[in-house]
């Protein structure tokens, strides 16, 4: 099937001695990259961009992308070890794996998001193959209606995200919807909350919000305790995922890896997004919710799975159709640029030795990741044992580093540092970040859709109701608001008010 | 006693070497600083240092790039703004900042805060329709807009950028009226058009692969003159209005720069619009060719900054 012959091509191609050269480093960089909290795999990119014009375009996108996806693999390690983001599609990880991480369980959470990981960006990479042209055709029938739809639906699952009351996860959403218009909007050209300081027009960044959110507070509050550590210390049991972690995070990662395939192909969505989407659905079905957040095997399966998957997925529309979903991708747009291959709808007959090559080795790429992050988690997993009134100003040394060079601006380590402060404020009266996270991240996408849709339908809301697509992500929105407060619907181990139990 | 002396010696060093001033002559003396005002990998960037490499050989030292984006392109050239104009920093502009500063949105002046060096660049825009929209030229674009006010919709890459300012000035100059939606870039845009959620985008020319694709059609061009790529497509002023999308990219610096330093660094730019591979990166970007000199310069800018000003005002999007 001619198929098969493509992928015999990308095989060839992928295997050639330059090509395995290229793809190692990528991932290798990539996974030091992901590992370092703040420095992303864009700034990496940047750097070694120049250093790919000797080359062949195949060999420069083959290491590029193998960054990126690396980067997804490494920025799991820090989150689960220190409860610091490496990359800020790592950030639910956090809440399970350092759990985890202080239960003396951080090889089982090491490995298990690394086989996550694994066999969500080889699933995705088979669905980038085959499914690929009529899944963008449903992408892009998205318009701003769907993605405001969307959004509301998004929003809704934060309810799921939260082990407490309700209305402190709506406090912290409200919070992070305020915090979220902060910069110029973009459709009224005003400048909202910027304080004449012009670093913040562009708004306040993803990452260092949340590495002072989980990263910095977390220091604070362990400095304050002065705990002795000794759960750390203590043997590690195991360090590899053991045949139960297996059972329990199976279902975890085929959700995970489907959600994340598909936000990620949709523009503007991504591996955020797809990493909160799939721990709160793995919350919602899981029997036993209540181990969410406290060291739950699932809560680290799920978003590792999805952002993997997320990764994958955001390369379609780069290689369908030339349009970049987000940052990473508008690089490589430029660096294909360069190399004088246009991508569009024309790359794949211009060009099928790079499309294919590259899809394959970014399977060749995976693999070399999981051989590569196994062996590490015995060296993590040492890491540990030091004592913590060394670790701690390494932490904050790597975060104040990390957070500098994001975008080489001193306003991004004061932004961490500030959100540090108010997650330890935080912290203090358990109110909890993740909700917070989500509407930040969720919130400005959705206000810039809903007033585009607005423009469009010249002020009526009917446009919502009136698109089969939007219609249902609303009517399903509305349904999962709904009927956790029905009875018959009531599902045991949530309570809403005080029962007896006989 | 030795070391005391040698403790305030090497301060005492490093001052005299400070107030030595750096002769003109003798400049550079060491690496030059390049700001560019947007991320790594877009147009003006890739274009820039490839611009920084071809100078790099007539100035004798290395020019390092540095990205310092946000603000639209204003937070990089507001960062050369405030360092000393000693021709160690400089920066890359483009109109963004002038528009920027009428919409009461900047915190220096683009004029009088910046020393012009020399022009070099311009973006293409155009504006692009689906390949089998009913319009298959502009002057039936035009016509279909006139006869159904505000039923046309078109995307821009944002408020204040050239392609939306362009759009608006047609609308003062025709009288026809279109509905902006406003978006944040051509990806955004590219998408919205190819899913049919808008009917025509006015952007920079990222809609270049769609086009040749076939699933975009270009109807017209924003510039002086026809471009290279498309040269069988009309430019806006060809279709009976005047307009053109003001837009293009210079290299400044802070302002006060002595005259002898800025004109060796227009010298070696201008030079290095003629290395080969600038002007490859250049065509594959789609970017005209847009070079004046720092006479010229600083009179194009003062025109520019004039000309935004009334259009600006005239659009409502003062905001003083």
């Amino acid at each position: 099937m001619d198929l098969i012959n493509q992928l015999f091509l990308g095989f060839a191609v992928a295997f050639q001695p330059l090509n395995l050269f290229y793809c190692f480093i990528g991932v290798l960089i990539g996974t030091l990259v992901g590992v370092l909290p703040g420095l992303g795999p864009v700034a990496a990119m940047s750097l070694l961009l120049p250093a790919t014009f000797h080359t062949t375009p195949v060999a420069a996108i083959i290491m590029l992308a193998g960054i990126y996806y690396g980067a997804m693999y490494g920025g799991s390690t820090t989150s689960i070890l220190v409860n610091i983001p490496g990359e800020a599609a790592s950030v639910m990880t956090c809440l399970d794996g350092y759990q985890m991480a202080r239960q003396g369980k951080a090889g089982r959470a090491l490995g298990i998001s690394a086989f996550g990981s694994f066999i969500a960006g080889t699933v995705g990479i088979l669905g980038l193959v085959l499914i690929a042209p009529p899944l963008v055709d449903f992408a892009l029938k998205f318009g701003p209606p769907e993605y405001f739809s969307l959004m509301v639906l998004g929003l809704t699952i934060l309810t799921f995200l939260t082990s407490a009351s309700m209305i402190r996860a709506l406090m912290m959403a409200a919070f992070g919807l305020i915090v979220g218009t902060i910069g110029l909007d973009n459709i009224s050209g005003l400048a909202r909350f910027t304080f004449n300081i012009p670093e913040l027009l562009d708004g306040v960044g993803l990452v260092p919000v949340v590495m002072g959110l989980f990263g910095i507070s977390e220091v604070l509050l362990n400095i304050e305790m002065k705990i002795k550590r000794e759960v750390f210390t203590t043997k590690v049991k195991g360090l590899l995922p053991t045949l139960q972690d297996w059972a329990k995070s199976t279902g975890a990662i085929i959700r995970g890896t489907v959600i994340g395939f598909f936000l990620g192909i949709l523009p503007g969505g991504g591996a955020v997004i797809a990493s909160f989407v799939s721990y709160a659905i793995e919350k919602r079905v899981s029997k036993h919710p209540e181990e969410f957040g406290k060291g739950a095997i699932q809560g680290v399966a799920a978003p590792e799975a999805a952002n993997n998957s997320a990764a994958q997925g955001a390369f379609i529309p780069l290689l369908t159709l030339g349009i970049p979903s987000n940052v990473v991708m508008a690089m490589l747009l430029g660096a294909l640029i360069i190399h004088g291959v246009t991508p569009g709808p024309l790359l794949l007959s211009q060009h099928p030795q790079l499309f294919w090559g590259v899809v394959a080795s970014m399977y060749v790429g995976n693999l070399m990741l999981l051989f590569l992050n196994l062996p590490l988690i015995g060296l993590w997993v040492q890491l540990l044992k030091v004592p913590y009134s060394i670790l701690f100003p390494l932490i904050i040394l790597f975060c104040l580093l990390g957070s500098y060079s994001i975008n080489n601006s001193t306003t991004d380590v004061a932004i961490m540092l500030v959100f540090g402060v108010i997650g330890y404020l935080m912290k203090k009266v358990s109110l909890e970040a993740a909700p917070m996270v989500l509407a930040f991240v969720l919130g400005p996408m959705m206000e810039t859709a809903l007033r585009q849709s607005l423009i469009k339908s010249k002020g009526s809301f009917s446009i919502f109701f009136m698109r089969p697509i939007s219609a249902t992500c609303l009517i399903i929105a509305l349904a999962l608001m709904i009927v956790p407060l029905l009875p018959w619907f009531r599902r045991p181990g949530v309570t809403l008010e005080q029962e007896d139990v006989k | 006693m030795a070391r005391k002396f040698f403790l305030w010696m090497g301060p005492a060093i490093f001052l005299l070497a400070g107030i030595i001033p750096a002769a003109a002559q003798d400049y550079p003396t060491k690496s030059i600083n390049l700001v560019i005002q947007y991320p790594p990998g877009g147009s003006t960037d890739l274009t820039a240092r490839a611009l920084a490499n071809g100078a790099r050989k007539y100035l004798g030292q290395p020019v390092i790039c540095e990205n310092k984006s946000g603000g639209g392109g204003t937070v990089g050239v507001a960062l050369v703004a405030a360092k000393p104009a000693d021709g160690y920093t400089i920066g890359i502009v483009t109109s963004s900042p002038t528009m920027a500063f009428h919409m009461g949105k900047l915190n220096f002046h683009p004029l009088n805060d910046l020393t012009p060096i020399m022009r070099w660049g311009n973006y293409l825009f155009g504006i692009t329709v689906q390949a089998d929209s009913q319009w298959k030229t502009i002057q039936e674009l035009l016509q279909y807009a006139k006869q159904n006010p505000e039923k046309v919709s078109y995307g821009s890459p944002g408020v204040g950028t050239p392609p939306h300012l362009a759009m608006e000035e047609l609308s003062m100059v025709s009288g026809l009226k279109f509905t902006h939606i406003p978006a944040k870039g051509i990806a955004e845009n590219n998408t919205a058009l190819l899913g049919g959620h808008i009917e025509m985008i006015s952007d920079s020319s990222g809609w270049a692969p769609l086009v040749d694709a076939g699933k975009f059609r270009l109807l017209a061009t924003w510039g002086e003159k026809r471009c290279a790529r498309y040269p069988q497509v009309p430019t806006i002023r060809e279709s009976g209005y005047d307009v053109v999308a003001r837009s293009h990219l210079g290299v400044i610096g802070p302002k006060g720069m002595p005259k002898p330093i800025v004109a060796k660094l227009a010298d070696a730019f201008k030079k290095a619009m003629d290395d080969p591979e600038f002007i490859a990166i250049m065509k594959k970007f789609d970017m005209d060719f847009y070079y004046l000199d720092t006479e010229d310069y600083g009179k194009y800018m003062q025109s520019d900054f004039e000309n935004i000003g009334k259009l600006v005002k005239k659009l409502g999007l003062d905001k003083k």
